[in-house]
């Protein structure tokens, strides 16, 4: 996995932990993650993970961008264009 | 039959028929694309879709979602005097064919990317994408004329029911004009004004969406599920002026509101379908809705058509935690059943007591019918029992709580009761009680069970059952807890560690 994949990982981990209020989820986050799974990551946490994301790499989003960020895979085409 | 003189039907077809051509009727995905129909495109479309529906007197199955053809085909069916039947294609195929039987379905319409899933409900079936996108004739002023009745079938609807089967409950021609002319006569919807559709099809409430839209001349914009995580990039896309959806999709909104600053702002903001919490519905109001708007509260089961009772937030006391949910409007009626069994059509500031529903609303009872008995007849009025346990404070109505096992998720009806039922059936455990628990703005169905053996593969349950129906966790345990009583302790399950607590 490469480091940026890690880190995109880490953050939107956290993100998740906050939003569910737990400290350890249903299951871990890694490069295969997507929206329901783990399952923390529901309709309510999507926009922490946008929100989180956008704040760890320092990146102005729009509300459009957010189709990206459904998947850890999107978020690393989105950071592709973006950073 | 009597013929109704304010018909919804007559009212539509009007509508309809005089608005102006290229003014937008629809914007949502068409097949899989998103397209627009103005309403001249929407006259096409629904002339399109009505030889489909020319040789059926069987209620019809739409096997669609939260897209043109599913708004239109409600359209379709309402106008050509035809009962349907929705059929979320997100739901299990066993449950749908259950459900298709239950309501003696005759033919299905889908939308093109379910044939496989509509070939297995063993009717004909229509592919209503291709009816929609082919039409090119406006003849809609010839097919669609006519009278309608007001207790012809209109729609059926299936519920979450107790016993494991899920229940239908069939809403009228007359019961539908009573809602439409009633929230219609308390809320002021215009012409030309942009509607939310957040619902899913499966959903009552989305029959407000199709049917208050419609009759008032106003833009259907149809939300994606990208549309329904991000409510508030949808409201600024669409322009929305009236927005209708469940308070959780306020709470997912309220999350991204700092990025809304500047942009654009609803008139209306309507929430029905669980419990409003004051501080969203304010958090809401202040980030999404124009100065001059304003933001109402509904509430009313499947049973009563859509809601019945409202009440306009704009002025209630800070101090609330949950808003009101108000008076009835149009011609409902309700009255409180108190726990010595008296019924209070007139209750005294501070009553409490299990609500009551009455009035053109309300429906004649379930089909198939069952046993357990729903009406109370008071003083010549039938009422339809809520299940819901209500404060009285002089001037309207608070919900307090249920006095069953339903509960509700996204809006959703579950019985806790058919998840237990299906679970033990399924994996023939000895007990199991499902208990719901709220954490983190978000309502968890826990279950436990009682067996020797644990359960750990659920996807035999996640087959018969809607997604929003499945445990979140469940428990092996050697007995369940029991009360003084000897029933369950739901609330000992309900305290259990479900979750890894914070």
């Amino acid at each position: 996995m490469s480091q940026r994949t890690e880190t995109i990982c880490q953050v939107v981990e956290q993100a998740l932990k906050q939003a569910a209020q737990t400290d350890t989820l249903s299951a871990p986050v890694t490069a295969d993650s997507q929206m329901n799974s783990p399952r923390e990551w529901d309709s309510l946490a999507f926009v922490s993970v946008f929100l989180a994301v956008s704040q760890h790499f320092g990146i102005e989003v729009e509300e459009d961008d957010a189709i990206h960020f459904t998947s850890i895979a999107g978020i690393n085409e989105f950071l592709d264009e973006a950073l | 039959m009597t013929a109704a003189p304010d018909s919804l039907k007559q009212r539509l077809y009007e509508t309809v028929l005089a608005s102006p051509g290229d003014r937008e009727a629809i914007t949502g995905l068409l097949a899989g694309s998103r397209v627009t129909l103005d309403y001249q495109g929407l006259r096409r479309a629904l002339s399109g879709l009505q030889p489909a529906l020319a040789s059926t007197t069987a209620p019809v199955g739409i096997l669609a979602n939260r897209s043109v053809e599913a708004c239109t085909c409600v359209l379709a069916c309402f106008l050509a005097g035809v009962p349907f039947v929705p059929l979320n294609p997100g739901f299990p195929a066993h449950r749908l064919e259950r459900i298709a039987q239950l309501a003696g379905i005759g033919h299905v319409l889908h939308e093109r990317t379910h044939a496989s899933l509509a070939g297995l409900l063993g009717v004909p079936t229509t592919d209503a994408s291709a009816q929609v996108q082919q039409a090119s004739d406006d003849q809609f002023d010839t097919l669609f004329s006519g009278t309608d009745t007001v207790d012809r079938l209109a729609y059926q609807m299936f519920t979450s029911g107790s016993t494991g089967d899920p229940k239908g409950v069939p809403i009228s021609a007359g019961n539908l004009s009573a809602y439409v002319s009633g929230i219609t006569d308390l809320i002021r919807f215009y012409p030309g004004e942009r509607f939310s559709q957040t619902f899913d099809l499966s959903f009552d409430l989305a029959m407000h969406d199709i049917f208050v839209c419609f009759a008032s001349g106003g833009t259907l914009a149809v939300a994606t599920d990208m549309n329904l995580l991000m409510p508030g990039a949808f409201i600024d896309k669409e322009r929305l002026d009236v927005w209708f959806s469940v308070p959780m999709l306020a709470t997912i909104a309220n999350r991204a509101a700092a990025l809304h600053a500047e942009k654009h702002r609803l008139r209306l903001a309507l929430f029905c379908g669980e419990a409003l919490a004051m501080d969203t519905a304010i958090t809401f109001d202040r980030a999404f809705v124009r100065e001059q708007g304003e933001l109402w509260n509904l509430y009313g089961p499947t049973e009563a058509t859509i809601a019945l009772t409202a009440r306009n937030i704009g002025e209630v006391a800070a101090d609330l935690s949950v808003a009101p949910i108000g008076t009835p409007f149009g011609h409902s009626r309700v009255a409180l059943q108190q726990d010595n069994g008296d019924v209070l059509p007139d209750p005294a500031a501070g009553a409490e007591g299990e609500l009551l529903l009455g009035g053109p609303q309300v429906f004649t009872g379930y089909q198939p019918p069952v046993e357990k008995q729903v009406f109370i007849d008071h003083q010549g009025m039938r009422y339809y029992r809520s299940g819901d346990w209500v404060h009285w404070d002089g001037h309207e109505m608070h919900y307090v709580g249920r006095i069953d096992q339903q509960v509700k998720v996204r809006g959703y009806r579950i019985e806790l009761g058919e998840i237990e039922a299906t679970f033990r059936r399924i994996y023939g455990v000895e007990a199991a009680a499902a208990v719901a628990v709220t954490r983190a703005d978000t309502v968890h169905i826990c279950l436990a069970y009682q067996d020797a053996d644990e359960v750990t593969d659920l996807t035999l349950l996640a087959n018969e059952l809607p997604d929003y129906m499945l445990p979140h966790a469940t428990r092996r345990m050697d007995e369940l807890p029991l009360n003084a009583n000897g029933k369950v302790d739901r609330k000992v399950l309900a305290g259990l560690p479900w979750f890894n607590e914070s």
